[in-house]
């Protein structure tokens, strides 16, 4: 009995991500520890202007103030479950198309030649060079949003893909076709399992860039939003809502990833017994 | 097991005048030229040759994997060009997939090739059960000793129930004591199967103990350069290594192999 409560303590401790567990988790709060009180510190003592960098407990106020009261007729909630949702559709969305596509792209050299200038040609360009455009052709409502969101996440999607089915080990593909395995199981069983680990990291990475153009996605024609909340608000310099939507933003972000983690874990047990 | 019935006519291979060769920087590198063998039902044969003489490129043609460039290899009277179930292949080593647990690893073959009534299920426990690692059904690759992997790998080679055992330097990257186990156990389930194995391997004390035949390969490019009958009496064990005839028989590959590997090393320095 006690015996399997040990054990069932360990298989919950398995969930927990890895980096909660080492030492150098603790490190990293010490770092955010010397941030705050540094903060605490200068603003205090009078060293930074409070109409540019208002204290900790100004923020908690206006945090408690938007969530209960709202900031131009919405609450706090209702900004961070606007964006998050317009991020995760589009970023569903992404991985719907991007994955497929990153496998045949990996697989075949043809699709590859096809595929590329595709992704390549808009990549470098700004995020809201490319709004405008997609403005003009969706219209300023949620579509155009969504869009530019999407073609946010594609390309970090895509190329992590190609590169984890480039990189599979040709030994586990040929371990497959000597059975006489079909395509479709070889896709299941070789390329997805093997690149899942990569494609995740992948993920995690594009989801990080999608977030970074939240703020212009929502710039325009938007009346929720946590992107559109800190551009509304930086108008009257209401640096207090800034920040605070900075970091409620910041600490979304830091949520979904654990929780892409916590799933890629689920998804993929047998990546806990990697290495040593 | 009931496969001995049929199985001992199966698994003859037949190598026929085959070539292989590679193109690399715009030259075509013959690895294989003009070799001729035949590999007889139940027969272990082992190639032996100093490394880069063209084994694994045998090997493969043998599988399926590689075409040759001209002559065929037939199994069972049927030419080979693709890989086929009735071949199973057992690679050097991290080849199981680390997504798969044990079990699930050696009911994948099975699973994909339906042979008689047993569920791929049942072919995993029962090959779990001759490999002696049930208790570790559950397990990723990744838990397991670099040997348990091994016969992981070979249990899931055999779990599609070929005619023809290819392996290639299964136990190169082991410790010598856990090699000379798997060795000991490969015998064993040779025996008890009957089938046609071929195993490739540098390692001349490897091959005298394991092998029926063996076919020592010359280099550059690869030929057959001797035919050699091992006739150690079997079962072997670690008395076999003791005897003279064991001896006398790897003082021959010695020498042999030594020959080749100087005149490989002074080609390569040329
Ligand atoms: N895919 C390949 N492309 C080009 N050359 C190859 C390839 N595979 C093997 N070779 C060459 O063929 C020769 C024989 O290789 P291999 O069959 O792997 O030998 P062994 O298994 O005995 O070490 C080597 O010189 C090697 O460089
Ligand atoms: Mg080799």
């Amino acid at each position: 009995m006690k015996n399997n409560q040990l054990k069932n303590k360990r298989n919950i401790k398995r969930f927990i991500p890895p980096f909660m567990r080492k030492k150098t988790f603790a490190y990293s709060m010490l770092t955010v520890n010397i941030l705050f009180i540094t903060w605490v510190v200068v603003t205090e003592t009078g060293l930074a202007d409070e109409l540019f960098l208002p204290g900790p407990l100004k923020i908690w106020q206006s945090f408690i103030e938007v969530s209960t009261e709202g900031y131009q007729g919405n609450t706090l909630f209702v900004h961070v479950f606007t964006s998050v949702n317009r991020i995760l559709a589009a970023f569903i969305m992404a991985c719907i198309v991007g994955i497929p596509m990153g496998v045949l792209m990996g697989a075949s050299k043809i699709a590859r030649a096809l595929l590329n200038p595709l992704i390549e040609f808009y990549r470098p360009l700004p995020p809201l060079g490319l709004y405008t455009l997609l403005v003009m052709w969706l219209g300023i409502g949620e579509e155009s949003k969504l869009a530019l969101l999407f073609l946010a996440a594609l390309p970090g999607l895509i190329i992590a893909t190609i590169q984890a089915v480039q990189n599979i080990d040709p030994v586990y593909l040929r371990v497959a076709k000597g059975l006489g395995a079909s395509k479709k199981t070889i896709l299941f069983n070789v390329y997805l399992p093997a690149a899942g680990p990569t494609i995740l990291a992948g993920m995690r990475i594009s989801l990080g860039f999608t977030y970074t153009v939240l703020v212009a996605a929502e710039i325009v024609a938007a009346s929720a939003g946590i992107g559109w909340m800190i551009w509304d608000a930086a108008k009257f310099l209401l640096s207090d809502v800034v920040i605070m939507g900075l970091i409620v933003l910041g600490l979304t972000g830091i949520g979904l990833d654990i929780f892409m983690r916590f799933i890629g874990r689920i998804l993929m047990p047998w990546t806990r017994y990697l290495g040593p | 097991m009931n496969q001995n019935i049929f199985t001992k006519t199966k698994g003859k291979v037949v190598i026929d005048n085959i070539s292989i060769s590679y193109s690399s920087r715009n030259e075509q590198i013959y690895a294989l030229k003009d070799i001729s063998a035949t590999i007889n039902p139940g027969e272990f044969v082992c190639i032996l040759g100093p490394s880069g003489c063209g084994k694994s490129s045998l090997l493969n043609g043998i599988a399926g994997f590689v075409n040759p460039s001209n002559g065929k290899i037939a199994l069972d009277n049927k030419v080979i060009n693709k890989p086929s179930p009735e071949m199973g292949m057992v690679f050097q080593q991290y080849s199981l997939y680390p997504w798969k647990t044990v079990k699930e690893n050696i009911s994948f073959g099975p699973s994909i090739n339906k042979k008689g009534n047993e569920s791929p299920e049942e072919i995993a426990v029962k090959f779990l059960d001759m490999i002696g690692l049930s208790k570790y059904a559950n397990h990723y690759p990744n838990e397991l000793s670099g040997g348990m992997q091994q016969r992981v790998g070979i249990a899931r080679a055999l779990a599609n129930y070929p005619d023809v055992l290819l392996m290639d330097e299964p136990f190169g990257a082991l410790d010598s004591q856990t090699r000379i186990i798997m060795q000991e156990n490969l015998l064993k389930i040779w025996r008890e199967f009957k089938i046609t194995v071929v195993f490739v391997t540098h390692d001349i004390d490897e091959a005298v103990f394991l092998a029926d035949r063996i076919l020592l390969m010359s280099t550059l490019p690869g030929k057959i350069k001797r035919d050699l009958k091992i006739d150690l009496p079997r079962p072997r064990d670690k008395e076999t290594t003791d005897s003279k005839r064991f001896i006398e028989l790897r003082q021959i590959c010695h020498s042999l192999i030594r020959e080749e590997s100087i005149k490989a090393f002074e080609k390569q320095n040329q």
